[in-house]
């Protein structure tokens, strides 16, 4: 039966988003079999999330937003002066939070779940822009969630058409220098406006969504596959254009560059939008892209070094399979090389706080709206904002540090009167940490001076920030 | 470390030591040269904090941003000479000056000429001249290239600044009354028993004996900076510190919100004096920011992002009671709007590095400015 906890341990925390009451003594009598279940039930936008505005909408939200503040621009009135951005939006960032947030600690598909957080953080949006900040949240549910068990082509071009990215690395701001628009700029000597390429999104796309910096492609492939995404449009950017992808964005052929390219040592002739599509299903099919991907998952479900053995095989899993995301995952849970018990995961933030809540059974406190997003912002993790394409890091030396241990102790102080009545301390030390719970920490326990401080502990214990 | 140890160090009995285990050498004496790098994200309207008032355009170019010459009325500019002052919140600045431990060098800016935030932000941290050139910060880089350098972010995560090889510990202010020490000292045995996981424990107890909670105004500068003087001022210590500050974006009522924050400057600057003690006198403190703002007051009272900005250094080491750099005048402008960027902010940097912390040019040049070879470290900023 050890060995058996040993495992459900691993389901539950380093695949799953952390233990709850009772769950660890479930999952033991078939571990394997309750984190492959949860490939067959897609975590479906829930109808919370379904509630939120879509991309489409928020980007008419900002358009009418902003002509109100043009024309406000010509009032001296301070009563005619509509909202910032931020106050009038305030909701709207905080509700893509909060309803976020709840879903992972109450989800029953935790395995599913953080397989949605991994994609996010592989094609991670971060909300410095203005559009950001209110479409950030989007990506995640228009595409991420279905298209993660898809196969990885489709979930790739689904990614970089979608407004939310297309925005965030600047594709609005790319025209072919020979593209009718940039033609008739000229003929007009309509200065200001730059006709060239933006070279952004081809760029991470190559390096940080496919083959990776090793992955043998030059400045050349770049701005090919970025001539080639030319056109490629959000709505606000492109109203006209015919649509592309299911979210709203356009083809605007009037900023694409024409002609047939070479990429990556193929000839592609496609016109329109099937020239990019054709770049990215090429770039979905190449082994350093099955590599790249196999290699960020057994990092993030496996451990910081992750094995060769397994990632190799993954790899070839990928590969043999056109890039079913199904079925590397599926091989990745059925390999042992994935359930050591002598490898661990330092818990993000996110994770750490989404652990808390689904140990204690309880949930975002809904009125409380600001908290979750306060204390992301103490631990160091701005909610939607990595501050960069990488995403967040997926290292323990890049989390742990002297003011991270503090603030979680800080936290967990917090979250010690959230323990249920009829549960004590060590009940919970068991049910999140189960077999991993160890004697010095079950000592302090058992000497605390009271419930409070006992499930304190257990929260603030070194146990509890590793999955 | 022992449990009774930690618990001595809890009843705050014990010795301290941020980086046990590491000799104490010369770079850690009281004497040594400290460095504290402060990050105003948002530009700073360099006009503003340092009006060139004795600038023949400047007034009819600034409209109502203009808070005229200095004078005896209580809230005009401070002067520091013929053409600059300092804006009237900076009074502890001005006395600073006064006795030649504050200057400033105008009209700064980096090679990055965009005018987006967070790109700039990028360029300015990592040392480049693209948001994408290093993953790693020049603060960090230069700690690396000296020997036994330590640095602190005052901040929950590494800022990219500081993020790199050489050892930065973090702090931050932790909010409420009810500090987890207690919490903290019955996990003694648990965490020292978690190899990853010790030493950063013990460096989180070791500064909230240098610095505990506070409980209000968590995030002024005042508060943190005064923090940071106190770890600096430690022989085991940290002797390179990075502290931020958000909300300098004034594209709005721009007269109103700079009185405020550049009164918050002013405070930290005096707190961290303070806190320095003995130590204020081998310190160098850099503000700085990641571009400066048009010159024409906008529709809403404010400033929309620009090119030059300028820079202030404060501390004992600092050859002060002058300006610095070139002064490229407010006749001609960059792109027909913003301060010309006459000074470039790497020039600052490596003249501060260069002559404060001794690192040689080669290591400037190569290592923490890479392809920096033709900006040279702006001389004499610090006094010999």
């Amino acid at each position: 039966m050890s060995r058996q906890l040993d495992l459900a341990l691993i389901a539950a925390n380093r695949f799953g988003l952390g233990a709850r009451p009772g769950e660890l003594k479930d999952i033991a009598h078939a571990p394997r079999d309750w984190v492959l279940a949860q490939l067959e039930t897609p975590p479906l936008p829930s109808d919370a999330l379904a509630a939120l505005p879509s991309s489409l909408d928020y980007q008419k939200q900002m358009v009418e937003w902003r002509e109100q503040v043009k024309s406000a621009g010509d009032s001296n009135d301070m009563a005619d002066q509509p909202l910032k951005f931020g106050e009038r939006f305030r909701d709207n960032m905080l509700a893509e939070i909060n309803l976020r947030a709840t879903l992972q600690c109450d989800t029953q598909n935790p395995v599913a779940e953080r397989l949605v957080m991994f994609w996010s953080n592989h094609f991670a949006l971060s909300n410095e822009k203005r559009p950001l900040q209110l479409m950030a949240g989007t990506l995640e549910r228009e595409v991420l969630r279905e298209g993660m068990l898809a196969d990885f082509g489709s979930l790739l071009i689904a990614a970089e058409q979608h407004p939310a990215m297309l925005l965030y690395l600047d594709n609005q701001q790319s025209t072919g220098p020979d593209s009718p628009v940039a033609m008739r700029r000229a003929r007009q000597k309509a200065g200001g406006r730059k006709n060239d390429i933006n070279e952004n999104l081809a760029r991470e796309i190559l390096e940080l969504h496919t083959l990776s910096s090793d992955g043998g492609y030059d400045q050349d492939d770049i701005i090919a596959l970025a001539q080639g995404i030319t056109g490629w449009r959000p709505w606000i950017a492109a109203r006209k254009g015919t649509p592309m992808g299911t979210h709203g964005s356009r083809f605007a052929i009037g900023y694409h560059e024409p002609g047939a390219r070479q990429f990556l040592g193929e000839h592609f002739a496609q016109k329109g939008v099937a020239q990019g599509e054709a770049m990215l299903a090429r770039l979905a099919k190449d082994p350093n892209t099955g590599r790249f991907i196999s290699e960020k998952l057994c990092r993030h479900f496996v451990s910081d070094t992750p094995p060769a053995e397994l990632v190799h095989t993954l790899s070839r899993i990928y590969q043999k399979s056109d890039g079913d995301l199904k079925a590397v995952y599926q091989a990745l849970f059925k390999s042992d090389l994935a359930w050591q018990t002598d490898t661990r995961k330092f818990r993000r933030p996110d994770e750490y706080l989404i652990a808390i809540h689904r140990g204690l059974d309880t949930r975002p406190i809904a009125k409380q709206t600001g908290r979750w997003r306060r204390e992301m912002h103490l631990m160091g993790q701005d909610a939607f904002r990595p501050g960069s394409p990488a995403g967040w890091p997926d290292t323990a030396s890049q989390w742990i540090g002297a003011d991270a241990i503090w603030k979680r102790l800080f936290i967990a102080q917090r979250y010690s009167s959230r323990l249920p009545r009829e549960r004590d301390a060590m009940e919970l030390a068991r049910d999140t940490l189960g077999p991993s719970l160890g004697d010095a920490t079950a000592v302090a326990i058992s000497e605390a001076s009271n419930r409070r401080q006992a499930t304190a502990l257990v929260l603030a214990s070194p146990e509890f920030q590793w999955r | 470390m022992e449990r009774r140890q930690f618990l001595s160090l809890l009843a705050g009995t014990a010795s301290l030591t941020l980086w046990p285990g590491v000799a104490l050498t010369k770079a850690h004496q009281t004497q040594a040269p400290r460095l504290v790098v402060v990050v105003l994200r948002g530009a700073l309207d360099g006009l503003s904090a340092i009006p060139p008032y004795g600038d023949s355009q400047f007034s009819s170019r600034r409209g109502s941003l203009d808070l005229g010459p200095p004078s005896r009325r209580e809230d005009s500019p401070l002067q520091l000479d013929d053409t600059f002052a300092l804006h009237p919140s900076l009074a502890f600045c001005h006395s600073l000056y006064r006795d030649k431990e504050f200057a400033a060098v105008h009209a700064c800016a980096l090679p990055y000429h965009g005018r987006s935030h967070f790109d700039a932000q990028d360029c300015l941290e990592n040392g480049t001249d693209s948001p994408t050139g290093l993953d790693t910060g020049w603060l960090n880089r230069a700690v690396a290239a000296l020997e036994d350098s330590r640095g602190l972010a005052i901040s929950s995560s590494v800022p990219l600044i500081a993020r790199g090889e050489a050892p930065f510990m973090t702090w931050s202010p932790t909010p409420g009354k009810s500090s987890p020490e207690e919490l903290a000292s019955l996990l003694a045995d648990a965490y020292q028993a978690d190899p990853m996981l010790s030493d950063a424990y013990e460096k989180a107890l070791n500064a909230q004996q240098i610095a505990p909670n506070e409980g209000k105004n968590i995030n002024q500068l005042p508060v943190v900076m005064e923090a940071a003087g106190r770890f600096l001022s430690r022989q085991d210590g940290p002797n390179i510190a990075m502290v931020q500050d958000n909300g300098w974006d004034t594209h709005a009522n721009q007269n109103a919100v700079l009185k405020n924050k550049l009164r918050q400057l002013d405070n930290g600057i005096k707190a961290v004096k303070k806190s320095l003690g003995a130590s204020w006198k081998h310190t160098a403190i850099i503000v700085t920011t990641e571009f400066g703002r048009t010159v024409a007051i906008n529709g809403t009272q404010g400033t929309d992002h620009g090119t030059g900005s300028a820079v202030m250094l404060a501390g004992g080491a600092i050859n002060g009671g002058k300006m610095h750099g070139k002064w490229p005048g407010l006749a001609a402008l960059q792109d027909d709007r913003d301060l010309l960027p006459a000074n470039d902010l790497r020039g600052v940097f490596k003249g501060v590095l260069a002559q404060h912390l001794k690192l040689d040019r080669k290591t400037l040049d190569n290592g923490v400015f890479p392809g920096s070879g033709k900006v040279a470290p702006m001389p004499e900023l610090i006094h010999s």
